[in-house]
C-alpha cells in the first residue's frame, strides 16, 4: 500500500505543540504538587504520544529524545525517582528541546544546541534507577539459545470462529517461526454429524516446533487468540531453570484461569473498573473545564479554508448592503422591510464566522508562567504569577502575534518591576511579589493588564532619562501619565544596567509598534512603591475595522477610527509652513504637521480653495498628523480586504474594503502616511513658528 | 458491504493515519477522542473492528474495551490496541480486559492493514 506519511505531519505538528504545552503547564504545577498523580499522568502521556507518533512518522529525532524522557518518567510516575526542582528543570528543558526538534523536522529550523547535554542528564538520572531492570533485559536476551524445541498446544474455545479467527492461519504462522517436527490434531471432543454446529470449533492442536527465535515470538502468535482459547508453550529439551520458562509457565496458568471462569472475568471486573474510573473521571474534569474549556471536543479546519469562509461572508455582507441600497432607489421602500431582516441574518452570519477564530488567550497566558518562573529563578525573585480571565477570547492571529509583546512585558515586570525579597521586606511588602496577568472584553476590544505590586515606575529617573536621551526637551511639562508613557518612545530604557532578561533597551517601544500593528494600544499606569499597571487593548478581530470614512475629490477613503483625535475646520491662515517640516497647524498651541492628503496620495483637487479647511487629526505611535480632506462621511465598520494578496503594497494604504455601493475604498494606514509626509517635498516660506517649544517636540 | 472500524485514539495524527489507511482497503470509519468518547459511538451502527489506543485522556484503552466487552455486541468484535515497545506489560493486561490483539508503535500502513486482516473477513 502507497500511503504518504508525510501527509499526516501537519496534525502531528499541531498535537505536538498542544502536548508540550500541556506537559509545561503540568511541570510547572508539579513544583508545588511533586506527587499529583493526574499531573505525572498528564506528562507522562504528552511525551508518549509524541514518541508513538514522531516514530510512526518518520520523524526519528523527536523520537529518539522522547523515548529516553518517556523512561524517566515513567519511574518518575511510578514513584522509583523523586520530583525534584532540578528535575522539573531538566523536564522543561527537555520539553524546550522536543518543541525545537519539532519545529526542526517542520521547517527546518536550527536543531537545539543543548540537546547531547539534556540528553545525557536524562540518561544519568535514568541510570541511578534503570540498572536493576536493564540488567533483567539482558539477562533474559542472553538466556535464549540458538535452537530450541518447544510443545505447543491450542486449545480454541468454540466460539473461535465466531471471534473472525482461523486455526489454520495460526498453524501457519507457527510454521513459519520454524521446523515442526511433530503434528497432533485432536478431534475427540469432534460430534456426530447430526449434533455439529457449523459455526463452532471442536479441534485443538498440539506442535512440537524447533525455532531459533526466542519464546517471546511464539507467544506473540498467539496474540490474537480470544479469551475463551487457550495455549500453552513449553521448552522440550530439560533447560535448566531459566527465567523465561518460569515465566512462560505462569503466563499460561493466567490463561487458563481465565478459561476456567471465563464469566466472572466478563461480568465483575468491567463494572468495577468503569466506576473506579468514572470516579477518577471526576476529579479529572474539574481542573480540565476549568482550563477555559480547552478540552471541548473540537473539530480542525485548514486555517486557510476557514478565512475563506470568513472573507466570503465579508463579501455577503457587502452583497446585501447593495441590494438593500438598490431595493431604496428602485422600489421606493417596497421590500425593505424582508430585506433588512435578511440584512439582520447575515449581521449574525457575519458574528458567527469572526467567532469561529476566536480563541481563549489561556494558552498565552500559561506560556508566561514559565518565562516569570524563569526569570524569577535567575534574578533571585519571589514571584506568585495570577491570571484571571484566561478564557477571554480573541481572534487567533491577534493571540498569536501578542505572545512576544506580552512575553517583554511580563519579562520587564518579573525583572524590573518586582523589587528584590530583601528590598520588599524593607519597603514594608511581603518577601513575595505579585504578578497579575488579567483580560476582559469591552466593547469591541479585548483589553489585557498586566499589574505588578513591584516598585512603580520612577518619574525622575524616566524625565532625567528622557531628557538625556534627546526625546523631550529640559523644560518641557508633562502630566504624570505622559511620564509614565514615555517609557514606549522608541530607544528608552531605564534599567540602570541591562540584565540578560530584559535585554538592552528594545523594550517597550517594540511592544508599543507590535500591539499598534495589531490596531491596539497600550499605556501604563503606575504609582511609585506601590507598582504599576501596564494596560494592552486589542481588537477582537483584524477581519473588521471601525472606519471614518472621508471624501476625498470623488474617492471615499477609511481611516482606522482608533487613530482618529477629533476633526476641525481651519481657515488657510491658520496654516503656517515650517522650514524643515513643511506646512504645519498650531492646535492648542501644539504644532502639528498638515498633510494634504489629495497630494500624498496624487489625487486631483476639486477644490483647491483653503478656506474652511476640514483636517482630520490623527495619531499614530504618539505622532500627530493633520489629515487635509474634502469631507467626512461617517463612521461605518469595513470589511478588511487584503491589498497585497490582490495588488500589491502601497505606501501609506494599509488594505482595501468595499463599500454598500459597490465601491473600492483604500484604508489609510497612518503610520506609512506620516513617513511619507517627510519624504514629500516641503514647503520652505518662511512663517515663524507659534509655539516654539512645541515644535521642537514635534521634531522630535 | 463495507465493513465498519472504530478508530480510537487521542492523537489526532495517528488516528487520521489509522483511518486513511483502513479507508483505502474499504472500510468506512467511526473516530474517538478517547474511550469515553469511543464508547458513546460504539452503539451508532454495527462495528466490525475496533482500534484503540491505550493511552488516552477520560477513558484509556484497556477501560475502553472492558466496558465494549460488557455489552452484547461487542462480545466477538475484533478489538486492537495499540501500544509500544515500553508497554509490554500492559499487552497483557490488555489481553485479560478482551483485547483480541495489539500492533507496536511505530507501524506503517502495510503492518496495520496484515493484522487488521488477520481478525476480520
Amino acid at each position: 500500500m502507497q500511503i504518504d506519511m508525510s501527509q499526516f505531519r501537519a496534525a502531528f505538528y499541531v498535537e505536538a505543540a498542544e502536548h508540550l504545552q500541556y506537559m509545561e503547564a503540568a511541570l510547572l504545577q508539579l513544583e508545588n504538587a511533586p506527587r499529583d498523580t493526574e499531573l505525572l499522568n498528564t506528562i507522562f502521556r504528552g511525551a508518549h504520544s509524541i514518541k508513538g507518533a514522531s516514530t510512526t512518522f518518520g520523524i526519528d529525532e523527536v523520537g529518539r529524545f522522547t523515548h529516553v524522557l518517556e523512561n524517566l518518567l515513567e519511574r518518575l510516575r511510578d514513584g522509583i525517582v523523586d520530583t525534584t526542582s532540578e528535575l522539573i528543570e531538566l523536564l522543561l528543558a527537555s520539553v524546550d528541546i522536543i518543541d525545537a526538534l519539532v519545529a526542526n523536522a517542520k521547517d527546518g529550523s536550527p536543531m537545539p544546541e543543548n540537546m547531547e547535554q539534556v540528553l545525557s542528564e536524562l540518561r544519568r538520572v535514568n541510570g541511578q534507577a534503570s540498572t536493576e531492570s536493564s540488567s533483567k533485559v539482558s539477562a533474559s536476551d542472553a538466556v535464549v539459545t540458538p535452537q530450541s524445541s518447544y510443545r505447543v498446544t491450542l486449545l480454541p474455545s468454540r466460539e473461535f470462529f465466531r471471534f473472525g479467527q482461523d486455526p489454520m492461519l495460526l498453524l501457519r504462522e507457527l510454521c513459519e517461526l520454524g521446523t515442526v517436527i511433530k503434528n497432533n490434531l485432536n478431534d475427540t471432543a469432534l460430534p456426530s454429524l447430526a449434533e455439529i454446529e457449523p459455526e463452532q470449533c471442536y479441534l485443538s492442536w498440539t506442535l512440537e516446533l524447533a525455532t531459533e527465535k526466542p519464546e517471546r515470538t511464539i507467544h506473540d502468535a498467539f496474540m490474537f487468540l480470544d479469551a475463551g482459547s487457550t495455549y500453552t508453550v513449553e521448552p522440550i529439551q530439560a533447560t535448566t531453570s531459566s527465567p523465561i520458562g518460569a515465566e512462560s509457565t505462569s503466563s499460561t496458568a493466567a490463561q487458563t484461569a481465565s478459561v476456567t471462569e471465563p464469566t466472572t472475568e466478563s461480568i465483575e471486573k468491567p463494572e468495577k473498573e468503569v466506576a473506579e474510573n468514572r470516579s477518577g473521571n471526576d476529579r479529572r474534569t474539574a481542573p480540565t473545564t476549568a482550563k477555559a474549556g480547552g478540552e471541548n471536543e473540537t473539530v480542525r479546519v485548514d486555517r486557510q479554508r476557514l478565512d475563506e469562509l470568513i472573507n466570503q461572508i465579508g463579501e455577503l455582507v457587502i452583497g446585501a448592503s447593495m441590494v438593500e441600497q438598490e431595493i431604496v432607489s428602485i422600489a421606493g421602500g417596497r421590500g425593505l422591510e424582508s430585506m433588512s431582516g435578511l440584512g439582520k441574518i447575515v449581521r449574525d452570519l457575519q458574528e458567527m464566522s469572526l467567532g469561529l477564530r476566536m480563541v481563549p488567550i489561556a494558552a498565552t497566558f500559561q506560556k508566561m508562567n514559565r518565562v516569570i518562573r524563569d526569570v524569577a529563578k535567575k534574578v533571585g525573585k519571589q514571584i506568585n504569577f495570577v491570571t484571571t480571565g484566561d478564557e477571554t477570547e480573541l481572534d487567533k492571529s491577534v493571540v498569536d502575534q501578542i505572545s512576544d509583546p506580552l512575553v517583554h512585558m511580563v519579562r520587564n515586570a518579573a525583572d524590573h518591576g518586582i523589587e528584590t525579597p530583601e528590598d520588599r521586606i524593607a519597603a514594608g511588602k511581603p518577601a513575595e511579589g505579585v504578578v497579575t496577568l488579567r483580560a476582559y472584553q469591552q466593547g469591541g476590544n479585548v483589553y489585557i493588564e498586566l499589574i505588578d505590586d513591584g516598585r512603580g515606575l520612577n518619574r525622575k529617573r524616566i524625565l532625567a532619562k528622557a531628557v538625556e536621551r534627546g526625546l523631550i526637551a529640559a523644560d518641557t511639562n508633562l502630566s504624570d501619565a505622559e511620564i509614565c508613557n514615555l517609557i514606549f518612545l522608541p530607544g528608552f530604557s531605564t534599567a540602570a544596567a541591562v540584565t540578560d532578561v530584559s535585554g538592552r533597551g528594545v523594550g517597550m517601544d517594540v511592544v508599543r509598534r507590535n500591539v499598534e500593528a495589531l490596531q491596539g494600544s497600550v499605556s501604563v499606569k503606575s504609582e511609585e512603591g506601590k507598582g504599576s499597571t501596564i494596560t494592552v487593548r486589542l481588537p477582537l478581530t483584524l477581519a473588521i475595522l471601525d472606519g471614518l470614512l472621508v471624501r476625498l475629490s470623488d474617492e471615499v477613503f477609511v481611516i482606522p477610527l482608533l487613530s482618529v483625535i477629533e476633526s476641525i475646520c481651519v481657515s488657510a491662515n491658520e496654516i503656517h509652513s515650517i522650514v524643515g517640516v513643511g506646512e504645519v497647524i498650531s492646535l492648542r498651541g501644539e504644532v502639528v504637521p498638515l498633510l494634504r492628503l489629495h497630494h500624498a496620495l496624487n489625487i486631483k483637487a476639486n477644490d483647491q480653495g483653503d478656506e474652511q479647511g476640514l483636517l482630520v487629526i490623527v495619531e499614530d505611535q504618539g505622532k500627530r498628523l493633520a489629515l487635509r480632506v474634502d469631507d467626512l462621511i461617517g463612521q461605518q465598520q469595513v470589511v478588511i480586504k487584503n491589498l497585497e494578496t490582490n495588488f500589491r503594497k502601497v505606501p501609506g494604504v494599509s488594505g482595501a474594503t468595499i463599500l454598500g455601493d459597490g465601491h473600492v475604498a483604500l484604508i489609510l494606514d497612518i503610520f506609512g502616511l506620516s513617513n511619507l509626509n517627510y519624504d514629500s517635498p516641503k514647503t520652505t516660506t518662511g512663517h515663524p513658528a507659534p509655539d516654539n517649544a512645541g515644535a521642537e517636540r514635534c521634531i522630535k | 458491504m463495507a465493513k465498519t472500524a472504530l478508530v480510537v485514539d487521542d492523537s489526532t495524527s495517528m488516528r487520521q493515519m489509522v483511518t486513511f489507511t483502513l479507508q483505502s482497503s474499504g472500510f468506512d470509519t467511526i473516530e474517538g477522542i478517547n474511550g469515553a468518547d469511543a464508547l458513546a459511538k460504539s452503539d451508532e451502527q454495527p462495528i466490525d473492528i475496533v482500534i484503540t489506543d491505550l493511552n488516552m485522556p477520560e477513558m484509556d484503552g484497556i477501560t475502553l474495551i472492558k466496558a465494549l466487552r460488557a455489552k452484547p455486541a461487542f462480545q466477538f468484535t475484533p478489538i486492537l490496541l495499540l501500544t509500544t515497545e515500553s508497554q509490554d506489560a500492559k499487552k497483557q493486561e490488555g489481553k485479560a480486559a478482551g483485547a483480541t490483539g495489539w500492533m507496536v508503535k511505530p507501524f506503517n500502513p502495510d503492518q496495520l492493514m496484515a493484522i487488521v486482516k488477520k481478525v476480520v473477513r
